[in-house]
């Protein structure tokens, strides 16, 4: 069932404009909030409505914004995640290119509930058409009186600027990010200090992911019972999930939490292309741990999945069907993260380039009966011991595929290594995709 | 040393942070905007107007892989290669273009018209396989529908 509420301008001509937004109610919240809310109220009503971050780890975002300290002399500031790069997401990139006042209203707003100052945008590097509009609608919202010095007349101010990555999929960590916006390499700090404490120039920070504080608008105009009623028990609203791979209608689907992901599969992405089965599923992006065919009938929410030993994380549906071969998909996972290891902590930024070693050395047919434990050993040596989450992300998936198709990973050619067996270098995309 | 970006330039983004070490990556940016890629001489400039060590800007050059030491080709092709893209072929676009071209990934054609190179994903997984060429997005695109678009880009 498709609902329609953080995308509900998305099809509409000219969305990404202003005066599309304030036609369909926006910044109607906004002046609402500054005429007759408090701060407090403003942090009360988006506690009540059970949001949980979007961006992976679906922290409730109310609580977090608690911690920030409300005497502390020095300025606050406010970042936004715009640094959308987990293979297999892309839903932050669809609301600054057809949205973007809905995150611009939602910074001011949350900037509002934490009394910062100074919010930065952090936009990817690669997001030429998403940077263009997200700046455009800063500067609309600038010259209506939205942003800058005592907004709608209020005592409150506020400026957002845009700061742009330059292509480091790390940044997209929250202390990596500060750490970039500071001008300097993207390498995670150790926690604590959390950012809420001493995050960005040493100040009280708060980082939120794009679609987080696009929910806010939404949360304070309709309310947190309408918002907490969209979702399940424990984490409200709708999430967009983009489901991609080998489906006939790859793309970006808003449904409510707990949808069945075998739904989503057939009814929104039209099925598996070729009419063909599912061998596996990744379900929140490149760094959950995968799900095998008999794994698929789950509902797609933060917890039943935390508790299916994977994650909803992005919310990045990866569909693989029959034919695929895991090993060289996994392969494909591992160098990804090998590359964008940071090099910081020794853990990840070995055991990532050991784990493609010995990946790319089964696929040249020269593995040995060991390769399996050890590859998941390296993993558990992985997960845990590293500074950011960054090391977890490539054991999760490591542990994942070699339990759940060990084969694959085993001397001799796996199942879908190609034709007649023959072929030592199978392509993600499968024999025939 | 020589002025790369104009007084006005180099305020409006120091403006908007509360140091200057800070308006390192907005500087570097607005550099290879100006001039294609990023030199020693500008790594140097960028020091010196933010008042940095060279290192400290070495560093970001080099952790960033979209800062660009070399000069490349009029047209910068970027393969994503992440999941998404290789379940739908991404290998066998990336393979086309390097026949096509004649060159392999990180280089560039003799007549200096395009680089290619390999990205991680560009997020644009519903539109995968998906190739970047410049500022623009193509997908899903056929080694076919490449060539059109490659003898486009040569005429232009």
């Amino acid at each position: 069932m498709i609902v329609k509420v953080l995308t509900r301008n998305f099809d509409k001509p000219d969305s990404h404009t202003l005066a599309v937004y304030e036609a369909g109610g926006g910044y109607r919240t906004l002046r609402k909030v500054l005429e007759s809310w408090t701060p407090e109220q403003v942090v009360e009503e988006v506690k009540a409505s059970n949001l949980r971050g979007r961006g992976g780890a679906g922290f409730p975002t109310a609580i977090k914004w608690g911690f920030v300290p409300k005497d502390s002399p020095k300025p606050k500031y406010i970042c936004v995640n715009a640094d959308e790069g987990e293979p297999g997401t892309f839903k932050d990139r669809h609301i600054m290119e057809q949205d973007p006042h809905l995150m611009v209203e939602g910074t001011i707003l949350s900037a509002y509930a934490i009394g910062v100052q100074t919010a930065y945008i952090y936009i990817r590097g690669e997001f030429v058409l998403a940077g263009e509009r997200t700046e455009a609608a800063i500067a609309e919202a600038y010259a209506k009186g939205y942003l800058g010095e005592n907004i709608l007349g209020s005592s409150y101010s506020l400026d957002i600027h845009v700061h742009y990555g330059a292509g480091s999929y790390i940044c997209g960590e929250e202390t990596a990010l500060i750490e970039s916006i500071e001008g300097k390499k993207g390498w995670p700090r150790v926690k604590p200090p959390f950012p809420a404490v001493e995050g960005l120039f040493g100040c009280p920070t708060v980082v939120n992911n794009v679609e987080t504080l696009a929910n806010v608008p939404l949360i304070l105009d309709k309310g947190a019972a309408w918002f907490a009623g969209l979702g399940t028990e424990k984490s409200g609203g709708t999430k967009l999930f983009t489901i991609s791979g080998h489906v006939n209608r790859p793309g970006l689907y808003e449904l409510p939490m707990g949808t069945p992901l075998l739904e989503m599969i057939e009814e929104q992405a039209g099925g598996v292309t070729g009419g063909k089965k599912i061998k596996a599923v990744i379900p929140g992006g490149a760094s959950c741990p995968v799900l095998a065919a008999h794994e698929l009938d789950i509902k797609m929410d933060f917890n039943t999945l935390m508790a299916a030993g994977s994650m909803l994380g992005s919310g990045g549906v990866i569909v693989l069907a029959e034919g695929t071969s895991m090993l060289a998909a996994l392969l494909n996972l591992e160098r990804f993260f090998a590359h964008e290891s940071c090099g910081q902590c020794t853990p990840c930024r070995e055991g990532t380039r050991w784990i493609v070693q010995i990946l790319e050395r089964i696929e040249r047919g020269e593995g040995t009966a060991g390769d399996p434990d050890t590859l998941i050993d390296i993993a558990e040596h992985m997960a845990g011991r590293t500074v950011c989450p960054l090391g977890e992300a490539a054991a999760g998936p490591v542990k994942s595929f070699v339990k759940k198709f060990r084969d694959e990973f085993l001397p001799g050619p796996g199942p879908d290594a190609g034709p007649s067996g023959t072929e030592h270098h199978p392509q993600v995309a499968g024999q025939d995709g | 040393m020589q002025q790369i970006l104009s007084k006005n330039e180099v305020q409006e983004l120091l403006g908007r942070y509360p140091n200057k070490e800070a308006a390192l990556m907005p500087v570097l940016r607005a550099i290879q905007m100006k001039e294609g890629h990023i030199s020693k001489e500008a790594e140097h400039y960028a020091a010196a107007i933010l008042e940095l060590h060279p290192s400290r800007v070495r560093e970001v050059v080099a952790f960033y892989s979209m800062f660009r030491e070399k000069p490349e080709g009029k047209h910068l092709i970027l393969v994503c290669e992440s999941i998404s893209c290789a379940l739908l072929g991404s290998e066998t676009i990336l393979e086309h273009l390097k026949k096509r071209l004649a060159i392999g990934v990180g280089e560039t054609t003799a007549d200096k018209c395009f680089t290619l190179e390999t990205a991680e994903c560009l997020a644009c997984c519903d539109q995968a396989p998906s190739v970047m060429i410049n500022d623009e997005l193509f997908g899903p695109v056929t080694p076919e529908e490449l060539d059109g678009i490659l003898e486009e880009k040569m005429k232009g």
